[in-house]
């Protein structure tokens, strides 16, 4: 059976991707004119897997691309190169460069090659520049874990004795492409052993059945020579013998031998490395989840509990008539621990989903260093709790809206270096994301020690825009919701960063979208401090269950302010239609559920009534209901998929009776509180159906 | 990748079998047979390479034990026009020998 190579393609992208994100971080952190080692190896490697591993899937414009990449950071790395500021730009853009042509091979459009040949000429420039800013070898540092291949240490070469085990070639590890690196680094001879392979009629030709003697000619380290089997060493037999007089037999080939000898080559594409991707793990979904291990055996673990109970509640199943006293005990303490083992499940199986805020964070030093450049202003990114672990859907929604923040800060919290000096603070301004975990919800701090907000222009926009009036006295958490307003801005010019009033309210709306909310804090002169709370999870929600009429529904516990007994005299009417509640010094819509969803409810009178006071978009609603009933974590079950959209209820559950309960949508019933549909509109009778 | 069409993949009457452009690990089986089916028939063999854009070790591992057995056959065996990849890789892997292949057989 031929193998669909296209199987692999995903966790080749994956790669590619997270190896991406590794050359970005590292190259931000080089620093210019004494870059460490380590980290320019580590960008190395990640450049080499991604060029091995396109070259194997036959993406051969990425792998091309990359080469010359490849190249310089060879020549960073054995230091005879110095790193420019120059050229970790050039290699940043080529980065990106890179990602969108990984983009473009995965989502099968075309790749903009006028963008990558433009990269690579300048990559070239680069590398052919002269010799001012090339170091020679004797100025390498001695420390340099490799040295150049020009280094002359008078050593002959190396003999390489190399016998793949059978499974070698399904892995994806090609030794044709082996021998092309290798033969760039000097004159090779391959000597082939053909003696194992077997007739076609008994062959596997998946299997390897080949065995090589290699003979490089040429003055390198063995590590050079090494780092090309370095993907197989688990997968073959190698030895590497230094070529002396004694051991060089290339002239002299065994019977069983053919030999063949490559030149080196003769263009200035002198890629060193092998071009072999680890063995990639099946998968075919269109997005996927890296799983530490330390959480699959935690959850086998709690599979492995789950079959002791069963089987302990299973032993209990006998006659009825024999069914006492000790059984009914022995039944409770089952049912006791298949709770326990159950809820630890839920756990577990939530934490596969859990992915590190880094993921999110990951993107913002290079924001910050190419906006910093743009701006020409020096700011500090400082994160904390990168390890703080979010649930992966949370955390793709959350990515833009942190984006815009982040964006909002380095181009109006920030000030220009001349002014923070000029009012007496460092000349670097200093960028807080903080990310932590509290009360159940994840916390994510955006903090910048910039200009601030200033109250009083906010304020005055305000007026300006008509959504206040200027005698209106605000509190200065009101002041900041001014912010979120569709089209606010205090910004006086608009820029291709922020300020364009577009992206504070659709940052709220995406955070509440995701059951979470934004506040602003902000001292002027001193900064600003976004502080988002997102739940750990949208899987599941914690609820608070009510009762109208003969229906039980299930209300956000986040979106529920308080609720209370309605007193009549707090009830005042408007026009005869509009029930509003007081509330200290809020009067608040009253929303009678049983009208909305036509259910004929026990309570239809307001006095003595329950009030479940709900917040949501920012606007306060008060819902009328028969009973309160228990708080509980539900499921959520998407109507949508299993139905279609029902204004008011944004999904459904399954309670323990195994009746169905709808989830209330606390910003959609306020808006059909509001703007109640027309008779025959089928809000109401959407719901009934549904219910 | 590949173009290839099983049409075109497809032994015709001459016993010629055609590799395609892409032989690689991924299409290995699929030539194995017809290789088999090849040599099962009492006509010599001729074997399209030309249009080879990329063969691997897997691919060419199964060309050379096809061809050990043809010559153990005493069947006449011919690479037709072989690309320039094609001798590159062969070449490459010190295959040139046993496929009775100089690096200067590609095709003109």
């Amino acid at each position: 059976m031929a193998i669909d190579i296209t199987q692999f393609h995903e966790t080749f992208f994956e790669e590619s991707f997270e190896g991406l994100d590794i050359m970005e971080s590292g190259l931000l952190n080089l620093d210019i004119g004494a870059a460490d080692n380590d980290t320019v190896n580590a960008i190395f490697r990640a450049a080499h897997s991604i060029k091995g591993g396109s070259a194997t899937f036959g993406f051969s414009e990425v792998a091309e691309f990359t080469h010359g990449m490849e190249t310089l950071l060879d020549e960073m790395r054995d230091g005879s190169r110095d790193v420019t500021q120059e050229s970790v730009d050039t290699l940043l853009q080529s980065v990106d460069c890179l990602r969108e042509m990984l983009g473009a091979s995965r989502d099968k459009t075309p790749i903009d090659l006028e963008r990558a040949e433009a990269l690579k000429k300048e990559l070239e420039k680069i590398l052919s520049s002269d010799n001012n800013s090339i170091k020679s070898p004797s100025e390498n540092d001695e420390s340099k874990n490799t040295a150049p291949a020009s280094e002359s240490s008078g050593r002959d070469g190396w003999e390489i004795k190399f016998k793949p085990y059978h499974d070698m070639l399904r892995t994806g590890n090609d030794p044709v492409r082996m021998f092309r690196e290798l033969a760039e680094l000097g004159d090779l001879s391959v000597e082939i052993d053909i003696s194992q392979l077997p007739a076609l009629e008994d062959l596997d030709p998946e299997e390897s059945y080949l065995s090589w003697k290699l003979t490089l000619k040429a003055d390198v380290e063995k590590e050079k020579v090494k780092e090309i089997f370095e993907w197989v060493e688990d997968e073959c037999d190698i030895e590497f013998n230094e070529l002396s007089a004694a051991t060089d037999k290339a002239d002299n080939p065994a019977n069983v031998m053919a030999t063949a000898t490559t030149a080196p080559p003769q263009t200035t594409d002198n890629s060193k490395k092998t071009a072999a991707p680890k063995k990639a793990a099946t998968s075919t979904d269109s997005a996927s989840i890296r799983v530490s291990i330390d959480k699959v055996d935690a959850l086998i673990n709690m599979v492995g509990e789950l079959v002791i109970t069963q089987s302990m509640i299973g032993q209990l199943d006998c006659d009825l008539d024999e069914f006492d006293n000790n059984r009914m005990e022995k039944l409770r303490d089952g049912l006791t621990l298949l709770e326990r083992n159950t809820r630890e499940l839920q756990e577990s199986v939530m934490r596969i989903r859990m992915l590190p805020i880094s993921f999110a964070f990951n993107r913002f030093p290079r924001m910050v260093h190419d906006l910093c450049q743009k701006l020409n202003k020096k700011i500090e990114l400082k994160t904390t709790g990168e390890q703080t672990e979010l649930d992966k859907t949370v955390m793709e929604k959350i990515g833009d809206p942190l984006v815009h923040l982040v964006r909002n800060s380095i181009d109006h919290g920030i000030e220009m270096p001349e002014e923070r000096v000029a009012a007496d603070k460092p000349e670097t301004g200093i960028i807080e994301l903080n990310a932590f975990h509290k009360g159940g919800n994840i916390i994510i701090e955006i903090k910048d020690d910039g200009a601030g907000f200033n109250k009083e222009r906010i304020k005055a926009k305000a007026v300006e825009r008509g959504l206040i009036s200027s005698d209106e006295q605000l509190s200065d958490e009101k002041i900041y919701d001014l912010l979120f307003q569709p089209g606010f801005s205090t910004a006086e010019q608009l820029s291709d960063i922020s300020g364009r009033g577009v992206g504070m309210d659709v940052v709220r709306r995406n955070i509440r979208e995701l059951g979470g909310n934004i506040d602003v804090s902000s001292e002027m002169g001193k900064g600003t401090t976004f502080t988002i709370r997102l739940p750990l999870t949208l899987a599941i929600l914690d609820g608070q269950l009510v009762c109208v009429g003969s229906e039980i529904y299930i209300t956000p516990l986040v979106s529920i302010v308080e609720s209370l007994q309605i007193k009549k005299e707090f009830v005042n009417n408007i026009a005869g239609q509009t029930e509003l509640y007081k509330v200290r010094d809020d009067y608040i819509p009253i929303v009678r559920m049983h009208n909305i969803f036509g259910i004929d409810a026990e309570q239809k009178n307001l006095e003595g009534g329950l009030l479940v006071i709900v917040e949501g978009d920012g606007k306060k609603a008060g819902l009328l209901v028969d009973d309160l009933l228990g708080q509980q974590q539900v499921v959520i079950k998407s109507l949508e998929t299993n139905y279609k959209r029902v204004d008011g209820v944004s999904g459904a559950t399954i309670l323990g009776d195994g009746t169905v309960a709808l989830i209330l949508d606390v910003d959609g019933l306020i808006e059909l509180s509001r703007n109640p549909p027309t008779s025959g509109n089928t809000s109401t009778n959407q719901v009934r159906e549904v219910a | 990748m590949s173009n290839n069409t099983e049409e075109n993949r497809s032994e015709n009457n001459n016993n010629s079998v055609d590799c395609g452009d892409l032989l690689d690990i991924s299409m290995v089986n699929e030539i194995n047979q017809k290789l088999k089916d090849s040599l099962r028939s009492d006509s010599n063999i001729s074997i399209n390479v030309s249009n080879i854009q990329r063969i691997d070790t897997a691919g060419a591992q199964m060309l050379c034990a096809f061809y050990q057995d043809a010559k153990s056959k005493n069947k006449q065996c011919t690479w037709e026009n072989p690309s320039d990849v094609f001798v590159k890789s062969i070449v490459q892997l010190g295959l040139d020998g046993h496929l009775d292949l100089s690096p200067a057989s590609s095709a003109k």
